[in-house]
């Protein structure tokens, strides 16, 4: 311990880690434990929010500036799918294609891995915690936006602009560091698609990663991989 | 907009008014937005941030209610929170120079010209308690979502110093607001 550590008033205590939190200086792990750590200590929310009030003036200093309208516009689309207004596909193709299929052995184990790891933040969805992506347009001009619900396993997926050729389908898979993508099927077409993933497959999605979408063959990949360019590809976030 | 308004607006939209919502939007966006851009330096970026910041919002409105915070100061929370995350979760990629300058005016920010009246003028009074360095490091921390290490580099001092610094001036400020 130096003598910096020992003189620091507010050393390792909750109200510290409080501060630090809504201040803005923690690493991304920290903040993950603080996030989980509001989801199910109360007292300690109140600590947070009692900070967010002290520093909130500092706001002020924020300038306001129009957003273009396009982000609304999405927005739209993502909570009129939500709203039940989608249209389903049938649920028989999507399973067909979702189903095991691209799951390799190496996924696999990454998830048996991912389950055994005693990292509870990441590895279970939690209540209230909701993913989305933004896949923009790789060297076209498909674009997508996905919006996954983990305690419904409900993917939804806005088609915001691009067409897919004749004769040829979009699959979407979700990519995770350097492993191989996992297919998570042909997305039917229609502006709203919501489709329900099965367990393995939906638990591997709350862990975030990449969702892309790449041209092929009309019914999908012949191989379980990506054959076809990528067309449209975003990171997973947690809102 | 007053408080009481978009508190109504918050009400409404937890009830899935998607009326009350588009309201709250058109009044609290550009202010979120302005958020988004200063933390996250990236139009693009700011703007999906903006979405998901928004989704949030309808599908957390109900949180509010519960909320010790004012209802600008909840959204801001929001936002802030998200462009940080999003902040710590990005690859390093390199920022363009001259998109990052665009939006981030290096002079003495605003909030230096800012006047700031009554209570939630106090902070400042506060933060011109702390050495200059140190109120501008609170500052920095909290407008930029700028890290430990970030900070000790851009003034020159070790991160175990900057993390003293940070702490104890946190807690004058604390102990100077309650005065």
């Amino acid at each position: 311990m130096t003598f910096e550590d020992e003189n620091d008033p507010m050393k390792g205590s909750d109200n510290t880690l409080a501060a630090e939190y809504v201040v803005g200086v923690l690493s991304m792990t920290d903040r993950r434990k603080v996030a989980a750590r509001m989801r199910r200590d109360d007292v300690f929310v109140k600590l947070v929010e009692s900070w967010e009030a002290r520093l909130s003036p500092l706001a002020d200093s924020y300038l306001e500036v129009d957003p273009p309208a396009t982000v609304k516009r999405a927005i739209d689309r993502i909570l009129s799918n939500g709203n039940g207004s989608a249209t389903m596909q049938p649920e028989n193709l999507w399973q067909r294609l979702t189903f095991w299929r691209g799951l390799t052995a190496v996924a696999f184990s990454l998830l048996i891995v991912a389950i055994a790891l005693p990292l509870t933040t990441q590895s279970s969805p939690e209540i209230g915690i909701h993913l989305m992506a933004s896949l923009a347009p790789k060297g076209g001009d498909v674009s997508y936006l996905a919006y996954y619900d983990p305690r419904t396993r409900q993917l939804s997926l806005s088609h915001l602009s691009g067409e897919r050729s004749a004769g040829l389908d979009f699959e979407l898979w979700a990519i995770e560091g350097q492993e191989k993508p996992i297919s998570l099927g042909v997305i039917p077409s229609g502006n709203r698609v919501r489709v329900k993933l099965d367990s393995k497959i939906g638990n591997h999605l709350s862990k975030g990663g990449i969702l892309a979408i790449s041209t092929e063959p009309a019914g999908g990949s012949p191989t379980g991989q990506a054959t076809g360019p990528i067309v449209a590809a975003g990171d997973l976030h947690q809102i | 907009m007053m408080h009481q308004d978009i508190t109504k607006l918050i009400v409404r939209t937890s009830m899935k008014d998607r009326a009350a919502f588009d309201e709250l939007y058109r009044h609290t966006s550009a202010k979120l937005f302005g958020v988004c851009l200063r933390i996250l330096k990236d139009r693009g970026e700011a703007e999906e941030a903006l979405q998901e910041v928004f989704i949030k919002v309808w599908s957390k409105a109900d949180r509010c209610a519960v909320s010790e915070l004012s209802p600008i100061s909840w959204l801001v929370a929001i936002a802030r929170n998200h462009a940080i995350d999003r902040l710590r979760a990005r690859a390093k990629l390199p920022v363009d120079i001259a998109d990052a300058l665009e939006i981030f005016d290096p002079e003495p920010g605003p909030e230096a010209k800012l006047i700031v009246m009554g209570e939630r003028g106090r902070i400042y009074g506060c933060l011109d308690e702390l050495e200059k360095v140190k109120g501008d490091a609170v500052r920095s921390a909290y407008l930029d979502g700028e890290t430990y290490a970030e900070l000790a580099t851009r003034y020159a001092v070790p991160l175990n110093t900057m993390r003293t610094w940070l702490r104890r001036s946190l807690i004058r400020l604390k102990e100077c607001l309650e005065r």
